[in-house]
C-alpha cells in the first residue's frame, strides 16, 4: 500500500507522522507544500478537493494517502497508521493552541480499540505534544486507561445532565455508577474543567422540548461536590452551542439568555462555588482551541 | 497650601432659613456609619458598620457593608453589603458574588462592591420626593469588581468592574462587564498605547491587578423629559456611570448593555466638550431625578487632581494621568447640549481666581446631591468636608468631620447624604440652632493674638493700597 505525505516547512505535527512511519519501517513519499516544485501536492488537492479541510488558516497539514482514502491531521493520520482500515472513531476535528492536540473524544470511539488509541497517544506525547481529551462520561474505562498510563494532560467533561436524563438528551443511556466514575477521574487530571452545555431536548416523560432546568444544573454541581468531595472543581453552564457532540442537537429553536444563565449559575454555586456561566456559538469542539 | 493645621470641626456655618435641613449620613473614617443633626451632633452612630457609601432607608434603616477584603489581595472590595434596621437587625444580605479564598483568611462568599449600589424605588440613592427606595423588597443595583484578563486592553491582570443586580432573594438577574465594552468608549491610538502598558496597577496586591477604568459611581436615570420626548439614550433604566481614571461619564443601555451616551475621554472632541473643559477623575455623576431643581441634568463632581491615559506631557513623562488641574468643579450638565447650565468652582466659591483655586480641591471621592429646594449639598471629600450652598452660591451650612483616621492624618470622607428628619421616625426632630459664620480676621485661639496691635506708625511718602492685585499669573478671563 503506497503512502504518500503532504506536509509543509516547519509543521510539527508533521514531523510526528514522519517519525512515527520511519520508527514502524513503513515507506512513504514526502511531497513538501513549500517546495519550489511543489506540482506532486497541487496534483493530488485537485484531484482530492473534496476530502480535505481547510481551517481559517488554509489547509491543515500533516496529510497522509494510502491511494484509497485521505486522512488528514495528526491524529486521524496516526490512528490510521496504528489500527488500519479499522476505523478507531476516537478523533473528532479541533483546533487546539500550539503544542496541543486535541479532539480526542473518549466517549466515542470504539472500546475495543483503547490500545491502539494509547499507542496513538503514547506517540504524541513522546513527541512533546500535550494532550486533550473529551468526555461525555460514557465509557469510563477508556477514560481509566489513559489516567493509568497518564497519556493525558486535560480533560474536558461535558455532563450533559442527570443520570436519568441522559438518554432523553444524548440518545444513549449512562448509568449513574459510570457519570460518576467518570467525573472521579476526570477530576483526578491536573487539569481539567466540568461543563453543562444547555441545549433543548425532548424529555421522555412529557413529551415537550425544554431545557434541563436549574434544579437539575445544581443536581450536576451536587453529583461532583458528592462524588469528589470538593466543592472547588471548574464547573462552567454553557449556553449557544448549536454543534453535535453525541446526538443529533441540531433541534435548536433558541439558546439561553446571558440573563437565564444567572439562574444557572446561582443554583450551582449552592454545590461547586466556582461554577462560571458562558454564552457560546459554534462548534464547541473547535471553541476549545 | 497654607492649608491650617488647626481649625475647627464640627458644624461651622448654618442658616436655618437658607438651608434644607435634615440628617447628614457619611461613613465616619474608621468609626462607622454616622448620622448628625444640622448642628453636627451626633445623633446616631453604628460603629463598624462600614459603608461605600452609607444609605438611609425611609424606615430609619441603613444600608452598608460588613468590612473590607484584606488589601493585600484586594482592591476596595467590600465583603457583604447588608441592610440592618434601627435595631441592628440584618433583614438583607448580599455577597454571594465571588467565592474568596485569600491565603490566611477565612474562605467565603463575597460581594466585592465598591463605591455604590442603588435599591429599587430611587434612581440615586438620596432623597427624592416622592421616590422612595423599597424597604422590604426590590431589586439592588451592585457595581462590583471582578478580576480577568482581556488583551484588548493590556496584557496584565484587569480590577474590572462590573454591575449587577440582585434580587432581595441575593440572585444574580443581570450582569454588566464593563471590559466587554472597552472598543465601545472612544479611547483613540494613543490612550489604548498607554493604557496597555500602564493600565493603573496596584502591583501590591496580590499579584497585581490593574484598576484600569476605576469606576466610582453608578446610578439609574429614572425617568426624565429627555426620554419621555424621544430620545431613547435616556431610557429611565439605562445606567449612568463615572470613571475615575479615564475621565469619562457614560450612560449604558439597561437592555442590550451598550454605550448610548458619553462624555470624555477625550474633551478636545467636540466644540461642547472643549467648551465644557476636560473633566478629570469625576465623582457622583448622576442624572438630577424628576422632582428635583435641575432635573434631567447630570450632576457631577470633576473632581481635577490627576487621571487618564494620553499623550505624554511636562506633567506625564510617559502619559498616565496626563490629565491634571489642581481645583475641582461641581457641574451641572445639559445631557442633549453637554451644555454648563450651574456650576460651582473656585470663583463662584469666592476664592481668588487661579491664585486661590486650590482652596476648593479634592482630588479623590466626593460628591454632589441636589436637594428639593435647588440647594446643593457637595461633600469636598479629600478634607473631609461637607458643605450646603444655593444656587446663587451662598454658602449657608457647612460641616468639618472631625474623624481622623487610625495612624493617618487624614479626616477624608467619601461621600455624604442629606435625608429628611422623617426617615428616621425612631428619633424626635433636633433643635436646629443656627450658627453664625465667625471672620477669620477676628479670631484667635487662646494664647494668640488678642488685641490689636499698638505699636504702629504711617510711613508717609507711601501710597495708600488699592485693591487691585497682580498674582503673578493670567487667568483664563484676561486670555478670552
Amino acid at each position: 500500500m503506497p503512502l504518500t505525505l503532504y506536509t509543509a516547512t516547519g509543521c510539527a505535527k508533521c514531523n510526528v507522522v514522519r517519525r512515527f512511519l520511519d520508527d514502524h519501517d513503513l515507506s512513504f513519499t514526502e511531497y513538501n507544500v513549500r517546495d519550489a516544485d511543489n506540482t506532486g501536492f497541487r496534483e493530488f488537492y485537485a484531484s482530492h478537493r473534496l476530502s480535505i479541510l481547510r481551517g481559517k488558516d488554509g489547509i491543515y497539514f500533516p496529510i497522509l494517502f494510502n491511494g484509497r482514502k485521505v486522512y488528514q491531521d495528526l491524529l486521524p493520520i496516526l490512528g490510521f497508521l496504528q489500527s488500519g482500515d479499522r476505523p478507531l472513531r476516537f478523533f473528532l476535528p479541533s483546533e487546539q493552541p500550539k503544542g496541543w492536540v486535541g479532539g480526542i473524544h473518549t466517549s466515542a470511539g470504539d472500546p475495543t480499540g483503547v490500545a491502539d488509541l494509547m499507542a496513538v497517544l503514547a506517540h504524541v506525547r513522546k513527541s512533546g505534544f500535550k494532550v486533550e481529551l473529551f468526555t461525555d462520561g460514557s465509557q469510563p474505562e477508556v477514560l481509566q486507561t489513559i489516567a493509568e498510563k497518564k497519556l493525558g494532560d486535560r480533560v474536558i467533561m461535558e455532563i450533559c445532565g442527570p443520570p436519568g436524563l441522559y438518554r432523553a438528551i444524548t440518545g444513549k443511556p449512562l448509568s449513574a455508577a459510570d457519570l460518576s466514575l467518570s467525573i472521579e477521574l476526570a477530576a483526578s487530571f491536573g487539569d481539567y474543567r466540568f461543563r453543562t452545555v444547555l441545549l433543548p431536548f425532548v424529555r421522555g416523560d412529557r413529551g415537550a422540548t425544554g431545557f434541563l432546568t436549574t434544579a437539575e444544573v445544581a443536581e450536576i454541581a451536587e453529583l461532583i461536590k458528592t462524588v469528589t468531595g470538593g466543592n472547588h472543581h471548574p464547573f462552567v453552564v454553557s449556553s449557544g452551542y448549536t454543534g453535535a457532540v453525541t446526538g443529533d442537537h441540531n433541534q435548536s429553536t433558541r439558546t439561553i439568555s446571558l440573563q437565564e444563565l444567572f439562574a444557572y449559575r446561582t443554583a450551582a454555586r449552592r454545590y461547586l462555588v466556582k461554577t462560571e456561566i458562558e454564552q457560546r456559538s459554534g462548534n464547541l469542539l473547535q471553541e476549545e482551541a | 497650601m497654607g492649608f491650617p493645621t488647626v481649625y475647627p470641626t464640627g458644624t461651622t456655618i448654618y442658616d436655618t432659613s437658607a438651608s434644607w435641613s435634615g440628617y447628614t449620613v457619611f461613613q465616619a473614617k474608621d468609626v462607622g456609619a454616622t448620622i448628625i443633626d444640622m448642628n453636627g451632633n451626633v445623633v446616631r452612630q453604628i460603629r463598624r458598620l462600614h459603608g461605600f457609601p452609607n444609605r438611609l432607608l425611609p424606615d430609619g434603616s441603613m444600608i452598608g457593608s460588613t468590612g473590607r477584603r484584606n488589601n493585600r489581595y484586594g482592591y476596595q472590595d467590600e465583603k457583604a453589603v447588608v441592610q440592618i434596621d434601627w435595631s441592628g437587625k440584618v433583614n438583607w444580605r448580599f455577597d454571594q458574588y465571588e467565592y474568596i479564598e485569600d491565603p490566611g483568611e477565612e474562605p467565603q462568599w463575597m460581594a466585592r462592591q465598591h463605591h455604590d449600589y442603588q435599591r429599587e424605588g430611587n434612581p440615586v440613592g438620596y432623597y427624592v420626593p416622592g421616590m422612595d427606595p423599597k424597604v422590604a423588597g426590590g431589586n439592588t443595583l451592585i457595581l462590583c469588581h471582578k478580576n480577568l484578563h482581556n488583551p484588548k486592553i493590556t496584557d496584565k491582570r484587569l480590577l474590572d468592574d462590573t454591575i449587577i443586580e440582585v434580587d432581595w432573594e441575593g440572585n444574580i438577574i443581570w450582569e454588566w462587564v464593563c471590559s466587554d465594552h472597552f472598543t465601545s468608549l472612544g479611547f483613540d491610538e494613543t490612550m489604548k498605547n498607554t493604557l496597555y502598558r500602564n493600565p493603573n496597577l496596584h502591583a501590591e496586591v496580590g499579584d497585581g491587578v490593574a484598576d484600569w477604568i476605576h469606576l466610582n459611581s453608578m446610578s439609574v436615570l429614572g425617568p426624565n423629559n429627555w426620554f419621555d420626548e424621544g430620545d431613547e439614550r435616556f431610557h429611565p433604566d439605562n445606567i449612568i456611570w463615572s470613571s475615575r481614571q479615564t475621565n469619562i461619564i457614560a450612560v449604558v443601555e439597561k437592555t442590550s448593555g451598550n454605550i448610548v451616551w458619553q462624555v470624555g475621554p477625550d474633551y478636545h472632541k467636540s466644540v461642547a466638550m472643549r467648551k465644557m473643559g476636560w473633566i478629570i477623575g469625576p465623582h457622583h455623576a448622576h442624572m438630577i431625578p424628576r422632582g428635583l431643581p435641575g432635573a434631567g441634568n447630570i450632576l457631577v463632581f470633576d473632581n481635577g487632581g490627576w487621571a487618564g491615559y494620553g499623550t505624554p506631557n511636562p506633567g506625564s513623562i510617559n502619559g498616565f494621568n496626563n490629565a491634571q488641574r489642581d481645583c475641582s468643579r461641581v457641574l451641572e450638565i445639559n445631557p442633549v447640549t453637554c451644555e454648563v447650565v450651574w456650576k460651582y468652582t473656585p470663583v463662584e466659591a469666592g476664592f481668588v481666581n487661579l491664585a486661590d483655586n486650590y482652596k476648593f480641591y479634592s482630588g479623590y471621592i466626593s460628591s454632589a446631591q441636589r436637594l428639593p429646594n435647588g440647594n446643593t449639598l457637595i461633600t469636598e471629600g479629600a478634607d473631609g468636608r461637607i458643605f450646603e450652598i444655593t444656587p446663587a452660591y451662598e454658602l449657608v451650612w457647612e460641616y468639618m468631620s472631625p474623624f481622623f483616621a487610625l495612624g493617618a492624618n487624614t479626616n477624608y470622607l467619601y461621600r455624604a447624604y442629606r435625608y429628611p428628619y422623617e426617615w428616621i421616625p425612631q428619633l424626635s426632630k433636633p433643635m436646629e440652632q443656627p450658627v453664625a459664620r465667625i471672620d477669620p480676621k477676628s479670631f484667635r485661639v487662646p494664647g494668640g493674638q488678642e488685641k490689636e496691635p499698638e505699636n504702629v506708625m504711617v510711613f508717609e511718602a507711601g501710597d495708600t493700597f488699592s485693591s487691585e492685585t497682580q498674582l503673578c499669573i493670567v487667568t483664563d478671563d484676561e486670555i478670552e
